[in-house]
């Protein structure tokens, strides 16, 4: 016996409405695509006691002391090394600060060019100075290539 | 003369080639596209240009604690860790987190203490804290330990 067979339908995949479905999504993706950088850390080392400075180790360098307060509403920074002080008035005012800091650098360098033993910045904070104006300050350090950064507290 | 025409030619565009380059860029999208993790509590972290970057593969242990205005209106700041809340006025409080920051440096010697501040916060908070690391971790200048504070290196908007 004969069979007739059915003529097999031509199945073909509607691309058109995909591609135009993963174009639009691709434009909204781009358009809302927002590249942004991860949080970065700043390493420190923890607070220490204020009698407790050059106290145990022998350091060849005397720290560069940062003190922050606030004053009348206003953030103020002083540095001090080998009695020099060095004042900055609000954190957008941090110029003088961070060309004291890279002079104390430069001046304790070893013959290769590394920081001598002891380099290092201490900070001491007021307790309602903002953290945001700390991490300036964070910020300046670590531009200068200080490698040591050590937290005080106030006495 | 009879001239002999050219059969028209399939004039198509090739969409294979289109498609596997617009799934590429789907898929880089995707695969840059980045999902906020439990640790990692929103807030609004100061700004610093100079600071480490953190590799998203590192592997290494990491004790986050945050130290944000509690969401609940009221201006009082807490330190959080994993989703459970500290309060820094309560001496228990303070005894529980030193616990687990104990427990977290026997278990993870060379583990990261990492210690991300609202930029708004007063500095008194974050130094209770330091002082906590201090006391219960039993730091002393012979026994440095490194804490690093997170910062956002992405500059504020204008």
């Amino acid at each position: 016996m004969f069979i007739k067979r059915k003529k097999v339908e031509e199945v073909e995949a509607q691309i058109t409405a995909m591609i135009d479905m993963t174009f639009l999504l691709l434009i909204f993706f781009m358009a809302t695509a927002k590249f942004v950088l991860p949080e970065g850390t700043i390493p420190a080392f923890g607070i220490e006691k204020a009698e407790g400075i050059g106290g145990g180790v022998s350091a060849a360098v005397e720290p560069y002391e940062i003190h922050i307060i606030k004053s009348e509403g206003a953030t103020q920074i002083k540095g001090k090394y080998r009695g020099v002080e060095t004042e900055a008035t609000g954190i957008n005012q941090l110029e003088p600060i961070r060309a004291r800091l890279t002079a104390y650098l430069n001046e304790n360098l070893n013959e290769s060019g590394a920081p001598l033993e002891g380099v290092e910045v201490t900070i001491q904070c007021g307790d309602d100075v903002k953290w945001e104006a700390m991490v300036r300050i964070l910020d300046i350090i670590r531009e200068t290539k200080i490698p040591k950064i050590r937290f005080i507290e106030q006495s | 003369m009879r001239t002999r025409m050219k059969k028209p030619e399939n004039l198509q565009p090739n969409m294979i080639s289109m498609i596997d380059f617009v799934m590429l860029l789907l898929v880089f999208f995707m695969v840059t596209a980045k999902f906020r993790g439990t640790e990692a509590d929103i807030l609004s972290l100061a700004y610093a240009r100079n600071a480490d970057r953190v590799e998203v593969s590192e592997t290494t242990a990491r004790f986050v604690i945050n130290v944000k205005y509690e969401e609940t209106g009221v201006e009082r700041v807490v330190f959080t860790v994993q989703g459970a809340v500290f309060d820094p006025e309560s001496g228990s409080a303070m005894d529980k987190l030193g616990d687990n920051l104990r427990a977290f440096r026997f278990q993870q010697p060379k583990g990261q203490i990492v210690v991300r501040v609202d930029r708004r916060i007063e500095y008194r908070y974050v130094r209770k804290l330091q002082t906590l690391l201090r006391d219960k971790l039993g730091v002393s200048r012979e026994k440095e330990l490194t804490i690093s504070y997170a910062v956002d290196q992405n500059p504020p908007e204008q």
